[in-house]
Order: C-alpha cells, then structure tokens, then sequence
C-alpha cells in the first residue's frame, strides 16, 4: 500500500530528483560559501552602492602603506645624505646642520624623556535619550589644540598626538565628530607625547586656570599625565611640498645635477 | 531507503561544492552573488515542483530537467534585468518562487500524512480488502486548504 503506487513505473523520477539535487546543492553552497566570505572580508565590488563601506577601508589601507613608503624613503633619504656629507668638512657640517633641522621640521624619529597626557571622553556619561548631550563629555579639537600649545609654551621640543607628529604643516581639527590630526583620523582615548624637560611639561599641563582645568572639572579621570623616561616619536609622515612659498633668492641653493653631487662625494 | 536519495544527494552536493570552493578558493564577484541565490531558489523550487509531480504520477523527466535548468537561468537573468533598469525583479522572483516552494512543500506533507492515516486505517481494518491507494488518489487536496 503505497501512495506511490500510480508512480511505481516512473520510479525513476527519485534518481533524476537526487541528481539533480547533487547540482543544486553546490549551487547552494556557491551561493552559502560567497555569502559568508563577505561576511567575513566585507563586501569588494565595482558596484559603488555595494562597495562605498569597502571602498574607504582600501583607501585607508593604500594611505597607511604610502605613509609608511614615505616614511621609509625620507630614512634612506637621511642615509644617503650622511653618506654625501661624509666627502668634505664643507659637506659634513653642511649635513649636520641639515640633520638638525629635519629634528625640528619634525621628518625623523626622535627619543627623549617627557610627558605622556592621556585624555578621553568621560565614561560617567550617562546617555539617556532626555537629558541634553554635554559637550563637556567629550574631548575637542580644540582641547588638543591647546595642550599641544600648552606643551611648546612650556617647552615642548617634540609632540605627537595618537602617533602622529605635530609639525609646522599639522592641522588638528574635528571633521563631523572625528579629530584629524595630520588628515589622519585619531579616537579617545587621544595620548598626547611631548619630549622635553619632565618638570616644566608636568607643571606647565597643571597651571591653575590651564588648559586642562575645564576638562577635569567634569571629570579629573577624563585627564590623566605621566612623567616617562623615554619616550620615542615618529616622524611626521605628512606632505613637505611647497607651492607657494619661496625663500629669497640669495638663500637659494646653485642648482648641481645628482651626478655633480655624486662626484663630489666620491672625492 | 529511496525516498531519502534526493536529500542525501543535496547535502553531499553542498559538502562537495563548498569543500570545492574552500580548496581552490573559488570566488564570485559580489555583483554576482544576489543572481546566483535567486538561481538557487529557483532550483529549489523545480526540485520541491519535481518531487510533488513525482508524487501525483506525472512526473515528466524531460520537463523537469529543462524546468531546472531554464528556471534557474530565467530568475537569475530577471534579477540582473532588474538592476539595470532599477526595478528590484529579485524580489519578485524571491516571493514567487518562494510561495511555490511553500505551496509544493505542503501538498507533499499532505501526501505523506494521507499515506500515514491509510498505514493506521489499514492494519486496523486488515479484513476489508479495497484498493485503498486508488481513493486516495482520486481524492486530490485542495491547494488553498491552508498551506
């Protein structure tokens, strides 16, 4: 007794069904394993309503690897600089003088003793959906601004804020509700580092009335200073290229070709 | 048992494409995927359509082979169309195809249910001798009787 019965002769039809089963079972796990790949590895297409999330991590991802092109570049760049300033007494104190003022402009790595000011939105806050935001929860912009300012005032000779140098070209400033420093965005907790004299960095981020009064009066945790040893900056990563401005013309160098120089330093 | 082939063959399938797929790191572009799940339900539903016809004795191979293939081909193809002309035909194709697999589903449970009461009915009343299978048969269920 069977309801198969009427199909006993068309018993054939399980086979067919079963393979064609096997076919639609790999195109189901074609279409479970593309699924969960994207899952994992986010979405990449050329298809811009599906790829804008992907498409700002690969453009994150190429600038961090030319930050870090650049970066080693301007070292090979110093390497070859003291193999040329090695010729002449000329060139090596011209080199020296060089090498000095890449510490300042802030294009080489530098280690010293200093402060560490770490600071971060307050944790206290309480986001509930009646009370209006306080802004005073919130690091700024320009709170860095100002303790980086702060800094130099007490004699700050090398800052960095999250790993990013602060040189003559760097901006810090909110873009919607992210700092960029450098145009590189930073996030709480923002660690501030300043070589320098510990002493006059420590005293000078706890003036009375300083910069940092206002922050830790909502909540002195949100601001929080140690006194390091060593502390080891990187190089600004930035662009240096000028448009615009120009020395007078008697600063400017005579122009020699590369295989001139090159000469010289063989001398 | 025969009847469990089909199920057996689709999970051995999806272990060999997917075992395939993670040994030869296979990919399909992202703009690809959605056509390919609306040809996977496509083939779901020919399936489910093949098996209830299987059932009722009018199973047709050449029918279903072509339905499968065609089916598959045609969802995927209106779901590409489409997007070109910014109408979303995957869903249509999704929600058609998605009731009919429901609606298949169903009349196959009820087929099975029926064969299940003639089992019971059957060895309590093992004196009476009528072609049980036949009254079954003619008494097809309705398709709106409740999915």
């Amino acid at each position: 007794m069977s309801v198969f019965s009427a199909s006993m002769n068309h018993r054939s039809f399980l086979w067919q069904i079963s393979a064609v089963c096997f076919v639609l079972g790999m195109v189901l796990a074609a279409s479970a394993f593309t699924v969960t790949q994207f899952a994992r590895n986010g979405v990449r297409s050329n298809n811009p309503a599906l790829s804008y999330g992907s498409g700002t991590q690969v453009a994150a991802e190429k600038a961090q690897q030319s930050e870090g092109e650049i970066n080693k570049l301007r070292e090979r760049n110093t390497e070859l600089e003291n193999k040329l300033g090695k010729g002449t007494d000329a060139a090596s104190t011209l080199n020296k003088e060089l090498q000095e003022t890449k510490v300042i402009a802030g294009l080489t790595e530098v280690s010293g003793p200093g402060v560490q000011i770490t600071l971060n939105d307050n944790a206290k806050e309480s986001l509930t959906q009646n009370e209006p935001v306080n802004l005073g929860n919130y690091i700024h912009d320009i709170d860095i601004a100002n303790v980086v300012n702060e800094l130099k005032v007490s004699g700050a000779e090398a800052i960095a804020v999250n790993g990013q140098r602060i040189s003559a070209q760097t901006a810090i400033r909110c873009v919607g509700s992210v700092v960029h420093i450098n145009f590189v965005p930073a996030a709480p907790p923002y660690i501030i580092q300043a070589i320098g004299s510990t002493d006059a960095l420590y005293g000078g981020m706890n003036l009375p009335q300083g910069v940092l009064d206002e922050i830790r009066k909502v909540n002195p945790s949100m601001v929080r200073i140690d006194k390091k040893s060593k502390l080891v900056l990187p190089a600004y990563s930035g662009s240096t290229l000028m448009h615009f401005a120009q020395p007078p013309k008697s600063a400017l160098p005579e122009k020699r070709s590369i295989q001139e120089s090159e000469k010289d330093a063989q001398k | 048992m025969k009847s469990w082939m089909p199920v057996i063959s689709l999970f051995s399938g999806f272990a060999v494409g997917f075992a395939a797929f993670t040994a030869f790191k296979w990919q399909i572009p992202a703009d690809y995927a959605p056509y390919l799940s609306v040809a996977a339900l496509a083939g779901l539903d020919t399936v489910f359509g093949g098996v209830k016809a299987g059932i009722e004795g009018r199973f047709q191979n050449d029918i279903f082979a072509s339905g499968f293939i065609l089916n598959t081909l045609l969802a995927a193809s209106l779901a590409w169309l489409g997007d070109r002309i910014g109408v979303n035909l995957a869903l249509v194709a999704v929600i058609v195809l998605g009731s009919r697999v429901f609606l298949n589903l169903s009349l196959i449970r009820r087929y099975y249910l029926n064969k299940h009461a003639l089992a019971k009915s059957v060895q309590q009343e093992e004196s009476i001798q009528t072609p049980l299978s036949a009254s079954v048969l003619a008494q097809k269920p309705e398709t709106g009787g409740g999915i």
